[in-house]
């Protein structure tokens, strides 16, 4: 439960970069328009009479942060609800509504950014101070000009109320790969997308590990190119983050941070967002896929998680290491799924590539000879099926369907579903694959 | 207390007796938390302390019974050394002859020249003398029967204990047997007893002390300076042998007793107490004087914390009760201003459906009717807006917004507040000078709170001057911000008032609060501002406010 001087600490955090809104905090914690509830283990306060959830995780590793946030949101829409509350004429009701949420996140972010410009203006005054004129080598120059580089993109993003676009038609550099989420619904795997929509996204989905602060710390750090969403029809569905492990002779690729809309650890009386299917295997897939197609020297993909998500990892292929580390060995299931789908985009896979997710199907349909003995295994079979049916509608890589329609032809007597399968592969053309009679 | 109003302090409720307990039970706690600690402390320390030099006195009278019986053993050892080394030397023809053993007495004396022996004789093995010097008449006299001769003529050297003899004079004799070819023979000496005392008489003590020789039985060896004579019977009895001092506290005194090494002499030191642990009772009173000083300065320490303690509970507690009748009065203003809320928004209603209901009206008779029955439609219509407007006025000030940061114009405020008040200052007769900067620059601030000031200060000059008085409200931009000045020709402040105006709880209104210009300096402090007063008795007060431009926390 959080107490008053949780509170009165965020408060003064938030007074010393920005004075007039610590201001109204104070006084409204003073007056008890902001408190604390008095009894209850829920970690909210109230805001206004209005409870505002704070986030477990974000305050147990980050402190005040989110209780910052939280405020600096609602304070936001309380100066436009006042705003619109003086204007003559009355409000449309759905429209204000609007309006007031997005003023309160836009609040937050610019704040933020303005909390990220101060932090960079320092570091760039010493970066200054450090650098002696006639020690202006080609680094320090180059450590100025990424501050001073940094500082007006975010000056642009503040100024910018563009909303988040991708046009699926078009061949946008910043998407990484493309796929699909909840079965059909296209959605991309590229870099964060730094602009005043997807933080503002971001601050409203209140995830764990990735608010704003985190995000635009990322981007002052030059740790941008690591940190990748899951955005379909211009929404935010899921982050993740990536670190390089570097040991002697080991380079491991760690999936650091994973969240989506479907985890979030949300009070039940905030606004209800809608839950897409298939977002935290797209992610995984995003990974994998960059894994094969970056330099070739990265091991593995392992990553650290609770003991609550074991099924998932599990049951996409990852294999437990250690007390809370799993490894990803083969991918299986909705993660293979995910991967065909986003191979079947991406028209320049390398050889090896394709070939290893074929060799990754083959042994797939190999598993399909083995009946399902009960609900779990039949619904992995039905994942398995899905998959085989994404090979042989592939038309950019060929040699899926081939892979595929070998091993149900092989395995005809033993795999039940082979003729069906087979007959759907027909259907399909799969392109130039050898369908037997 | 010169803050709480006058009528207040009146009250007849006391609250000292409803402190006493408090009081009493503060005065036992901290008396209790400050001596506990300084009892068990100083005790420990004073016992260590005692301990130590207690110890440290014992042994320092030890030695010194040990150096004294030490000195004593010396000098008999060194006589009977002495007669053995002439006996020894000169042989028995030689002493007996009267010269020689007169010119061995006279050797025989010490460094001062005062023999420590009295007579010198030789006798042979059968008692007899054959020569003597000294002042008694005993060569005739025969020492056959004699305890020391037998004793002699048994261990070869002998010193006796003290006894009358031949001569009936106390003493004490050191007698050596020699045994050559004429036989046995021995030189016996009576030492000088005056001066024996003086060397067994030196006690460690200086005032009170006293030493003795007394043997195995008890009986006085030397004379004592108090309580005894020589060879009368002594204290001590049932004496045994033992090694070392041995020491003994007997009637405040403290005995030393150590037995001597060449002959069965007790050597006793007798030193009052109360002179040896003269030290220790220095320290055990300065100890006592140091802790009751101490106790009287934390007891009065204690005291003073706890009239303090309680004097400002009890003004607190004034101030509580004082407060909480100004919450109740604010609390039911609060309540009334809640209802007058909802009956407002009722009459805007009511309002808006006269407005309805004339535009009705005006479409009904949009034709045929005539140009009185539009005019007057148009007027119910204009001052049905006026009245909403009014009364959204009137509810925005009653129902202040949230502490916001925003834009605020001063003199839009101040006119606001003016028209708000018009009736009231229309009843009164109030007139009202604006004295407003044009394009008076805006500043950043928080509207509501300001509002709340002006509204405050406004009032109090309104009910200041009374009827048919005049308030002078003058706004002006300055380097470093607004400057609002709010004057009235009321009756002013008194002088012995004025520096207590802002003081919360401070009022000369019976039913004023005392807080509303406390409140005023609260608010435009938070804001970076300030605000002072004027005023001269007679001459109205003249109430300035200064602001920043921008926000200042």
């Amino acid at each position: 439960m959080l107490k008053r001087e949780n509170i009165k600490q965020a408060i003064d955090a938030i007074s010393e970069r920005a004075p007039e809104i610590g201001y109204s905090l104070n006084e409204m914690l003073g007056m008890g328009q902001i408190d604390v509830p008095a009894e209850g283990d829920g970690l909210y306060f109230l805001f206004d009479k209005q409870k505002v959830q704070v986030n477990k995780f974000l305050y147990f590793n980050e402190g005040t942060v989110p209780i910052e946030q939280g405020l600096l949101i609602k304070y936001g829409e309380m100066t436009k609800k006042q705003e619109l509350q003086n204007k003559d004429h009355p409000p449309n009701y759905m429209q204000a509504a609007m309006e007031i949420q997005k003023a309160g996140l836009r609040l937050m972010v610019t704040h933020e950014i303005d909390y990220a410009l101060t932090r960079l203006r320092k570091r760039s005054e010493t970066l200054e101070t450090n650098t002696r004129p006639t020690d202006y080598g080609h680094t320090g120059m180059e450590s100025i000009e990424t501050e001073t580089g940094l500082i007006s993109f975010l000056k642009k993003i503040k100024k910018n109320s563009l909303t988040l676009e991708i046009d699926p038609e078009e061949k946008d550099p910043s998407v990484s790969y493309r796929g699909v989420v909840d079965d059909d619904t296209p959605a991309h795997f590229m870099c964060f997308p730094f602009c005043m929509d997807s933080l503002m996204q971001v601050a409203d989905m209140n995830l764990e590990f990735f608010h704003v602060r985190f995000l635009l710390n990322c981007l002052a750090r030059g740790m941008e190119k690591n940190l990748f969403v899951c955005l379909m029809d211009g929404k935010i569905l899921g982050l993740v983050y990536l670190t390089l492990k570097e040991r002697t002779f080991y380079k491991g690729l760690e999936i650091k941070y994973i969240a989506t809309l479907r985890g979030k650890t949300g009070d039940p009386a905030e606004p209800a967002f809608q839950v897409h299917r298939g977002v935290g295997a797209f992610l995984v897939a995003g990974v994998w896929m960059l894994w094969k197609t970056g330099p070739g020297n990265v091991n593995e993909i392992s990553l650290d998680s609770e003991i609550g998500a074991r099924w998932f990892y599990e049951a996409v292929g990852f294999e437990s290491r250690g007390l809370s580390g799993y490894v990803l060995k083969a991918p299986k299931g909705y993660l293979l799924k995910a991967i065909l789908i986003m191979a079947n985009n991406c028209r320049d896979l390398r050889k090896s590539i394709i070939e290893e997710i074929g060799t990754i199907i083959g042994k797939q349909t190999k598993l399909l000879r083995k009946k399902a003995k009960n609900e779990k295994e039949q619904s992995a079979r039905s994942v398995v099926i899905a998959s085989i049916k994404e090979c042989l509608k592939s038309e950019a890589h060929l040699e899926f369907a081939k892979v595929t329609i070998s091993m149900l032809s092989k395995y005809k007597k033993k795999i039940p579903e082979s003729e069906e399968l087979i007959r759907f592969a027909s259907e399909q053309g799969s392109g130039n694959a050898k369908v037997p009679p | 207390m010169s803050d709480v109003p006058a009528s207040f302090s009146k009250t007849k409720e006391k609250d000292y007796p409803y402190f006493r307990g408090v009081w009493n039970r503060v005065v036992v706690a901290l008396t209790a938390a400050s001596f506990i600690p300084l009892i068990l402390i100083g005790g420990g320390m004073y016992y260590y302390a005692t301990s130590a030099l207690k110890e440290k006195t014992l042994t320092t009278l030890r030695m010194q019974v040990i150096n004294h019986k030490d000195a004593i053993d010396q000098f008999l050892a060194e006589r009977t050394m002495d007669l053995k080394v002439v006996s020894a030397n000169l042989g028995l023809d030689s002493l007996i002859t009267p010269d020689v053993l007169e010119g061995v007495f006279l050797s025989l004396r010490s460094a001062e020249g005062r023999s420590c022996f009295t007579d010198l004789g030789i006798i042979d093995d059968q008692g007899r003398h054959l020569a003597y010097v000294g002042p008694y008449d005993l060569i005739s006299k025969n020492y056959k029967d004699a305890p020391w001769f037998k004793a002699v003529m048994e261990r070869d050297v002998y010193i006796s204990d003290v006894f009358s003899g031949f001569r009936r004079v106390p003493h004490f004799i050191i007698a050596v047997k020699q045994t050559g070819n004429e036989g046995a023979w021995i030189i016996r000496a009576t030492v000088d007893t005056v001066y024996f005392d003086g060397i067994t008489s030196q006690s460690p003590g200086k005032r009170s002390g006293d030493a003795f020789l007394i043997n195995r039985n008890g009986v006085f060896q030397t004379n004592p300076r108090m309580g005894g004579q020589l060879m009368g019977q002594s204290e001590f009895t049932g004496l045994e042998p033992f090694e070392g001092v041995k020491l003994e506290e007997r009637e405040g005194q403290i005995h030393a007793t150590a037995w001597l090494r060449n002959v069965p002499w007790l050597c006793v030191a007798k030193i009052d107490q109360d002179e040896i642990f003269d030290a220790l009772h220095r320290v055990r009173n300065t100890g006592i004087f140091v802790f009751i000083l101490g106790a009287i300065l934390i007891f009065l320490t204690v005291l003073l914390i706890t009239n303090q303690l309680v004097s400002s509970l009890e003004t607190k507690r004034r101030n509580i009760r004082f407060l909480n009748q100004q919450l109740r009065r604010t609390s039911y203003m609060a309540s009334s201003m809640e209802l007058s809320y909802g009956f407002f928004r009722e009459i805007k209603d009511n309002l808006a459906n006269i407005d309805v209901a004339t535009t009705w009206i005006q479409d009904l008779s949009l034709e045929g009717s005539s140009d009185e029955i539009e005019k007057s439609l148009d007027q119910i219509k204009s001052e049905v807006l006026r009245s909403r407007k009014s009364i959204d006025k009137f509810l925005r000030f009653i129902r202040p917004g949230h502490p916001v940061i925003t834009e605020v114009n001063i003199n839009e405020i101040l006119d606001d507040l003016l028209e708000f008040l018009g009736s009231e200052l229309d009843f009164k007769n109030i007139k009202v000078k604006r004295d407003y900067q044009d394009h008076l620059p805006i500043i950043r601030s928080d509207n509501s709170k300001l509002r709340q000031v002006f509204q405050n200060i406004v009032l109090n000059a309104v009910s200041a001057v009374e009827k048919d008085g005049e308030i002078r409200l003058k706004t002006r931009a300055e380097k470093n911000g607004v400057i609002v000045t709010v004057a009235d020709n009321g009756p002013g402040i008194p002088e012995e008032n004025i520096d207590q105006v802002f003081d919360p709880l401070f009022t000369t209104k019976p039913e004023g609060t005392g807080l509303g210009l406390s409140i005023c300096l609260n608010i435009t402090q938070k804001l970076g501002g300030s605000i002072s007063v004027k005023s001269e008795a007679g001459k109205g007060a003249f109430f300035i406010i200064q602001l920043p431009f921008q926000f200042k926390p």
